[in-house]
Order: structure tokens, then sequence, then C-alpha cells
């Protein structure tokens, strides 16, 4: 059974058929296999394969009233069979964080971002970007800025259009300190390593809800508490809002609501 | 330049081409099927355009890298795959589920050694659905083994100097925690 593994073609596509998790096994196989996992190339068709696989981990932070802030340090995972990495996910991330005490803000193409819980020893808010396949972390330390306590995150592994390397970007919305009727947005790149606050301010009165936004292709959106969505794109810094579809609910939007992403478009669910 | 009704009709299957394999072995298969290898629709195109104006038709292909025995199997595998396909046109879930029902019982009568054969004859047909099968295959007889087994399966030999290997395993020492046993 060699031979395939001679065609540098057909090993991509066998082995770019498994999980990043099932990967870092497979490198120990052969140094050609290590070195063909840890390709550019196979990165890249292994990324592709990835999005149309779809869902690989669902992490779960349940929600926990004894601790305070309000979600517990125990993390779960959805088990086979819909997703097949189970248990051993939950325990990476479990061990890969350097504080327990972290919320789960989001993830993108595998990297996952969290933030640090309020508490009195901790009142400061570190931002961490973990990578739960090497156990490699970072921690931001917003500077010379007003972040509030919704950020999302995007990584891009292959660059985005004005660059080609890998990078990653938090976004974070807030209202401004002198306005209340407006929101700010507070941008960290990984390429300058510094927080800059954009030009750009969004007038909108209601209120964000904490969890529920999406990023689609360079552009975030956040699911306001009033049937509206924000929008925001990274590239022109530009903000916008658009109207939810559905009938008007005069509390503003059920807890169920929420944003999704399927096939290219962006999908709310009420 | 070239005249539309004068050219033989591609959709239709009544056609036959003849293909001949690296041990000289001669099939006949029908167009439809024939169409599925773009390695032979690609030459069959070719031939085709350079033949339009001597008038004479190519049907006799060669393919100097696949032996009969691959080839059998994969005629085999398409006409299936054609035949299940035109019978749920108007139904892609039942066609999925009937192709996966097909596959699976395909897989129970083919050995690791035939695997390898037939994952290199449709690679060079260039025949994407069984590529992709193969391939999955493969895939799914690996998952969650452990490394020894996979060099096993494959034939593969470590070539890592000593140290080398305990030193990746322990760094990714986390990631073989639930891998089966051999």
């Amino acid at each position: 059974m060699e031979a395939i593994f001679s065609y540098d073609d057909l090993a991509m596509e066998i082995l770019s058929r498994f999980s990043a998790l099932e990967l870092s096994v497979f490198k120990c196989v052969s140094k050609r296999w290590k070195n063909l996992i840890s390709d550019p190339s196979f990165l890249r068709v292994h990324h592709q394969r990835s999005q149309l696989r779809g869902i690989t981990t669902l992490l779960i932070q349940q929600r926990d009233d004894i601790t305070g802030d309000g979600l517990s340090s125990i993390f779960s995972t959805c088990g086979p069979p819909l997703f097949k990495d189970d248990l051993r996910v939950s325990i990476m991330i479990q061990n890969s964080f350097p504080a327990n005490h972290v919320v789960i803000m989001g993830s993108s193409n595998g990297l996952i971002c969290c933030r640090s819980r309020r508490t009195l020893e901790q009142p400061m808010l570190v931002i961490f970007i973990c990578n739960p396949i090497t156990r490699e972390w970072i921690s931001l330390r917003p500077t010379n800025c007003h972040v509030g306590r919704i950020f999302t995150f995007a990584f891009y592994p292959f660059g985005s259009s004005s660059n080609k390397a890998s990078n990653f970007k938090v976004v974070s919305i807030q209202r401004q300190k002198c306005d209340q009727n407006s929101y700010s947005f507070v941008i960290y790149s990984s390429e300058t390593g510094k927080w800059k606050t954009s030009m750009e301010v969004c007038h909108y009165k209601d209120d964000l809800n904490e969890n529920k936004y999406i990023h689609i292709k360079g552009r975030f959106y956040w699911l306001t508490e009033k049937q509206r969505i924000i929008t925001f794109d990274l590239e022109e810094e530009l903000s916008g809002v658009i109207i939810a579809p559905g009938p008007m609910l005069r509390d503003g939007i059920r807890t169920s609501a929420c944003l999704g992403y399927s096939d290219g478009h962006l999908h709310y669910a009420c | 330049m070239s005249n539309q009704s004068e050219s033989p009709n591609p959709t239709s299957s009544s056609n036959k081409i003849t293909l001949k394999t690296s041990d000289n072995e001669v099939f006949e298969v029908e167009e439809a099927v024939a169409m599925k290898f773009c390695t032979v629709k690609q030459y069959f195109d070719d031939e085709n355009n350079n033949n339009v104006t001597s008038g004479t038709s190519t049907t006799l292909i060669p393919l100097p890298n696949v032996e009969s025995h691959p080839l059998a199997i994969l005629i085999t595998y398409c006409k299936k795959h054609l035949e299940i396909k035109a019978n749920n046109a108007d139904n892609k879930k039942e066609m999925e589920i009937d192709m996966e029902h097909y596959e699976r019982e395909f897989l129970k009568n083919v050995m690791p050694q035939e695997l390898t054969e037939l994952i290199l004859a449709a690679n060079y047909l260039n025949f994407k659905e069984a590529l992709d099968f193969f391939c999955r295959a493969v895939a799914s007889a690996i998952q969650n083994k452990s490394v020894e087994y996979v060099r096993k399966f494959f034939g593969l030999e470590s070539d890592f100097k000593p140290g080398e290997e305990e030193k990746l395993r322990e760094e990714f020492a986390w990631s073989f925690e639930g891998v089966d046993e051999d």
C-alpha cells in the first residue's frame, strides 16, 4: 500500500480527510508524513475539505450560577455519532488555557478566543487566543482604548486580501463613553500587535446580546435585543444596521433567536 | 469550423468505446461509462476534434498505466454509479442511501492490495467519484488507529532518528489518549 503514498496528491487526498487532532497522531508515522502534514499546500487542501465537512466539535460552556460570572469552567463537547473528536477535545481545552476561569467567546478556523472572568483578583479584562492542538496561547490586554465585554474574533489561516500571511483580528464593540446612544469599534490586529479605535461610530441605542454574533468573510454581525443586526466590515471599517426579518415583537427578540452561517449566507433564526 | 449535426452525440449511450489496458486486454464500454473517466474523455474529445475534418472517428483508446483487473472493477463500479443516479434522478437523498449501500457491499469484496490498485487506476483515469470513495475507504480503515497500526497497514517504516519520534509523541501526548489499541 505504500505505493499510494509515493504520490503527493493521493497522500493529501487521503490525509486531508482527518481532523487536526488525528493528524497530530499521524505526524509520528514517518518523516514524510510529518513533512506532508505540515506542508502549506496540504494545510490549504485540508482547510478546504474541513469547510465542506462542517462542524467536527461543538463546545458547550454551561451556565452556572454558583460561580457568579454566570458560566462554569466546565466545557463539554458533543460526542459521537454527531462529532467524533469527543472527549479528547474537552480535556484538551480544559488543559490548554492558562486560567481555568475563562469564558469562551468564539472560535475561528481552529483557534479559540476566550476572555478572563471578572473577579476581585483579576478585575482587568484579558483576552486569550489559543490553539488547542498545539496548546499554544497568547494573552491580549487592551491598552489605550475602551474595550467592553463583547468582542468577536476572526482568524485567517491564509491571510486576508491585503496580506497572504496568516493573521487574526479581534473586534470589540461597546457603547461610546461620551455618547450612550452609539457604539464604537476597537480592532486588534496580530499583524501590528496593536489595538486601534476605529473612526467608525454606529448610532444605535439598544443593547447587544453578549454571545449572539457571527463572522462571515471579513464582516461581523451582532444581534441586538430589538431585532436589529449591527454589521461591521473589517477592511472598510464601516458599520451598518440591518432589520432582522420576521414579525416585530414588542419585548424584543426571543432568547432562542440566533445568527448562523451556511452556504455563504447569513441566517437568522427566531 | 465543426459541424454539430455530424459529430457524434456525446450523451448517447449506445455508442461504444474500446479501451486497451497495459496488459493488452480490450474492454468495450458504453460511451456514458467511458466519459466518467476524465482522462479517457479528454483523449476522446481531442481525437474527435482532430478527426472532424478527416471524417474518421477514433474509438480505441490505449491506457498504458492501467491493468485489466482494476479497470474491470472500475467499470462495474461506474455502471452501478450511473444506474443508481438514473434511478433516483429526482431524489438526491435516496440516491445517497442507495450509493452508500452499494459501496458498503462493494468494500466487502475488496482486498487491501486491490484498493491500492484501484486508487492508482482511478487517479490515472481521473474518475473523481471512485477516487473519492476509495480514499474515504482507506481513511476509515486507519481512523483512530495507532501509529504502529498505520505503519503496518501501509507497509511504511519509521525513518525517524532515535529520540525524534519520542520527542514528537511527547509533544502531542494528550492526542494519543483514546487511540485504539492494536
